[in-house]
This record gives C-alpha cells, structure tokens and sequence, in this order.
C-alpha cells in the first residue's frame, strides 16, 4: 500500500509540477521529484519493494517525457536506487545537509546516465549542450528542495504506517 | 532452480528490471518509438497533466484576475481623486482666464477713452426679471471713488445704464432698458441726435431710438452712441445699434427706431464707473 500511494503521489507530483512552474515562468527550474523519491525509498524501504518501486516511478516518469525513449527512465531510476542505497548505507540521508549533498551529485549522475542513455538509443537526440549546460542548475534545485520533498514523504508515510519514517529505514533490511 | 530464484531473489529482480528497460529502449532505438505500451502510458500521463494545467491555469487566471482587480481599484480611486482636482483647477483657470480678458478689455477701455475719468466697479447684485433678464444692477466701487446719481456705467463694449441710487460706495445702476431711462444720443457719423428711450420690455434687452420725424430713414446696424447733450453722460459711448428700420413707427413728432444694446447686463463681472467726463470729443469710432 505505501509503495502505491508514494507511486501515485509522484505521479500527481510530477503533473502538477510542470503546468504550476510554466504559470510561474519557471519552466526550466524543475524538481526531480522522481530521483528524490527514489533516493527517498533507497533510505527508507527494504531493498526489493524498495527497487520495484524505483522501477515503476521511472515508468512513471517515463510517461511524463513525450518524445522520450520508453524505459530509460525505467533504468535511470533502477540504477539510481542502487547508487542511493550504497549511499544510505554509509550516510544517513535523512539529515538535511547529507541528503542536499547526496541528490546533487545523484542528479548529476542521473544526467550523465540521461546523456549516455540518449546517445546508445535515441537517434533524435540532438540537444547536447542543453543537457549539460542544465545539468547542474537543475542538480541544485533537486538538491536544494530536497529535504522538502522529504519532509512531505515522511508525512504521508507517517500517516501510512502511523510512525515516522526515520524510525525504519535502512535498519529494517 | 526455484531455490537459487527464492536465494537471489533481490538480484534475480534487479537483473530483470534492468535488462527489460534496456531492451525497451533498443527496441525504440530501432523502430523510432510509437509502441502501444509508450502511446498508452504517455497518453494517460499527458490527459491527466492536460487537466491539472487546466486547473492550475484556471486558478492562476483568477488570481491573476484578483490582483490586477484590486490594483485598478486602487488606481481607479487615485485616478478620480485626480480627476476631481484637475476639474476643479480647470474649472478655476476657465473663470480666471474669462475674468482675465474681462478686466484686459476694461484696461483697454480705460487707456482708449483718456478723457473719462472712470473708476473700476464689480457687480455685486443683479435684479432679475420674471423672464430672466436682468433689470438692474447692484455694483461695489473699487478704491476711494464714491459713486454718485447720473454716472455712467460702462464696459468695452459700451453704456450699461447709469447710477440713480447710492450707499457708501454701493450704487444701484438704472440699465437703459428701465422705461425711465432716458440718454441723448446720436447716430454715429449721421449727425442725426435724438433720446434713447427704454422699453422696459421684461423678455429681452432692447430700447427705442426717437429721432426727429425730419431726418432720412437710418439704416440697419447704425451705431448710436451717446452725444453728450444731457450734460449727464459723456460723449461718444456706445449704446446700441438700430436693430430693423423698415420696423420703425411714428410717434408723435418722432419716429422710433428699435435699439440692441451694446452691452448685455447678465455677462458682465466688472465695470467702470465715469467719475467725471471731459468736454473734449471721442475718438471717431466705427463698429
């Protein structure tokens, strides 16, 4: 039950994100809403629902992406639970300052692996500089607005499990 | 089989879940995209996010709507408040400018007529008729001149009436339309004398020309100014203009020409009283 509603609060995240940010002329400052819950999970979930879970946000984030190649966020997002999961094991991510850290350099990485991923596989991709010029603005805006989104998914799994999320964990893997 | 599955089940998952995006992906590298999975995932995605943007647009717009709202109330009250006082300085620079040029033509008139003695007045009152005409005049006298009886009172544009009645230096002036008035006058450059007599019509701003029943018919627009015989007013200020002759009437031993006055004694603010009227002649004037 939780990895659904965390599934369907990224899904309604992500479709409200873009028309909000396009009425406040900030088009190009979007959250990785995906990437955070993912690193979210890999501090949180035990490690196969936890990964599952990984794997159908980047679906979902893959239906968010029109003109996109299908699956590569799929596998973004699977290789990016692994990253967060090595990670949490050595770092507590639920603090603040950590977790800015964490996603910045995971967003980086996530990029680094959209780029590659675009070369192998789409024979359309041709915004190269783009990509890399927005790389680390938008790892900033993840990173920074990170611990909010956290605190929101502590929330709801608070609500859901009726304790607070840092009271599980990786310790219960 | 099953029991290495259920050992490895994490990394049996891992591996699947890895290997099927990228065959996904391999199979859109090849075939350019449009898979059923892709349209119907991208599809649902894109109509909910259609109706969230609808939503967000919608309440965007009404907020947008709002504060634009209560900036132009705010305006809209800055603007009227405005509004009012520039109103009400248009409304002053009009009567400034029209009390401007009425006290410019009276300067003009004091500099033109040397000969007069006159002193400036302001109309302080004026008596209407039923038809609301004026009938008389209540005027103040500027500086240390005292009006007396039988002064004139005139403007730039000719004799007013003169004064019958003082009080300090109030006066009330009798206008040439009272039917006791009574002004020896002369049609300008015809040398034919006669009195204007007032009509005391109540509905119009009118007075009777009486010449003597020997003199030539006088044409349409001939100025009558005042000839000085009565030893009242002055010579040479215009009074009227002969309004119709082929209306002209005999009475008596005259003949009556209608008369317009020059002035009409509901436009004007000012005035100058003659205080005393030299027996030197005016100036030819043409109308």
């Amino acid at each position: 039950m939780r990895y659904v509603v965390l599934t369907v609060l990224v899904f309604l995240l992500l479709a409200v994100q873009a028309p909000v940010l396009q009425v406040l002329g900030l088009s190009a400052w979007s959250l990785d809403v995906g990437l955070l819950t993912v690193i979210y999970l890999a501090t949180t979930s035990p490690r196969l629902p936890g990964f599952v879970t990984a794997a159908v946000i980047g679906f979902v984030v893959d239906s968010f992406t029109p003109g996109g190649v299908l699956g590569m966020y799929t596998e973004i997002m699977g290789i990016m639970y692994l990253v967060a999961m090595g990670l949490a094991a050595r770092v507590h991510l639920l603090r603040p300052l950590p977790l800015v850290i964490a996603a910045f350099v995971c967003s980086l990485v996530s990029t680094l692996l959209f780029f590659l991923f675009s070369i192998l596989f789409d024979r359309n991709f041709s915004q190269y500089s783009v990509v890399i010029l927005w790389a680390a603005p938008h790892a900033l805006v993840t990173a920074l607005l990170g611990p909010l989104l956290f605190r929101l998914l502590g929330v709801v799994d608070e609500r859901l499990r009726g304790r607070r999320s840092a009271d599980g964990g990786i310790l219960l893997r | 089989m099953r029991e290495f599955l259920a050992r490895n089940r994490f990394g049996v998952t891992v591996g699947v879940l890895l290997v099927v995006p990228l065959i996904l992906m391999y199979q859109h590298g090849r075939r350019g995209g449009g898979s059923a999975v892709e349209t119907a995932s991208t599809g649902l995605a894109g109509l909910v996010q259609a109706g969230v943007g609808a939503l967000v647009a919608g309440g965007a717009g009404f907020l947008e709507d709002y504060f634009v709202l209560v900036d132009v109330a705010e305006r809209n009250q800055s603007l009227a408040a405005e509004n009012e006082r520039l109103v009400g300085e248009a409304l002053l620079g009009k009567r400034l400018a029209v009390e401007n040029e009425a006290l410019r033509k009276l300067l003009g008139l004091r500099q033109a007529r040397k000969e007069l003695k006159m002193a400036p007045a302001g109309v302080v009152g004026r008596e209407l008729t039923p038809f609301y005409r004026v009938a008389r005049l209540s005027i103040d006298l500027d500086g240390d001149a005292a009006p007396a009886p039988d002064m004139a009172v005139v403007t730039h544009a000719g004799l007013v009436g003169r004064i019958v009645r003082t009080a300090g230096r109030y006066a009330d002036v009798m206008l040439l339309t009272d039917t006791r008035s009574r002004v020896a006058c002369e049609v300008l450059g015809r040398g034919v004398l006669g009195t204007l007599v007032g009509t005391g019509t109540l509905d119009e701003y009118r007075a009777r020309l009486q010449v003597s029943v020997i003199e030539a018919p006088l044409e349409k627009d001939a100025v009558v100014v005042t000839s000085g015989h009565d030893r009242v007013l002055g010579r040479g200020i215009e009074a009227g203009y002969v309004a119709d002759p082929s209306k002209r009437r005999q009475a008596g031993p005259f003949v009556e020409y209608d008369v317009v006055l020059a002035v009409n004694p509901a436009a004007i603010d000012d005035a100058m009283v003659v205080l005393e009227a030299s027996a030197a002649p005016p100036p030819a004037r043409g109308r």
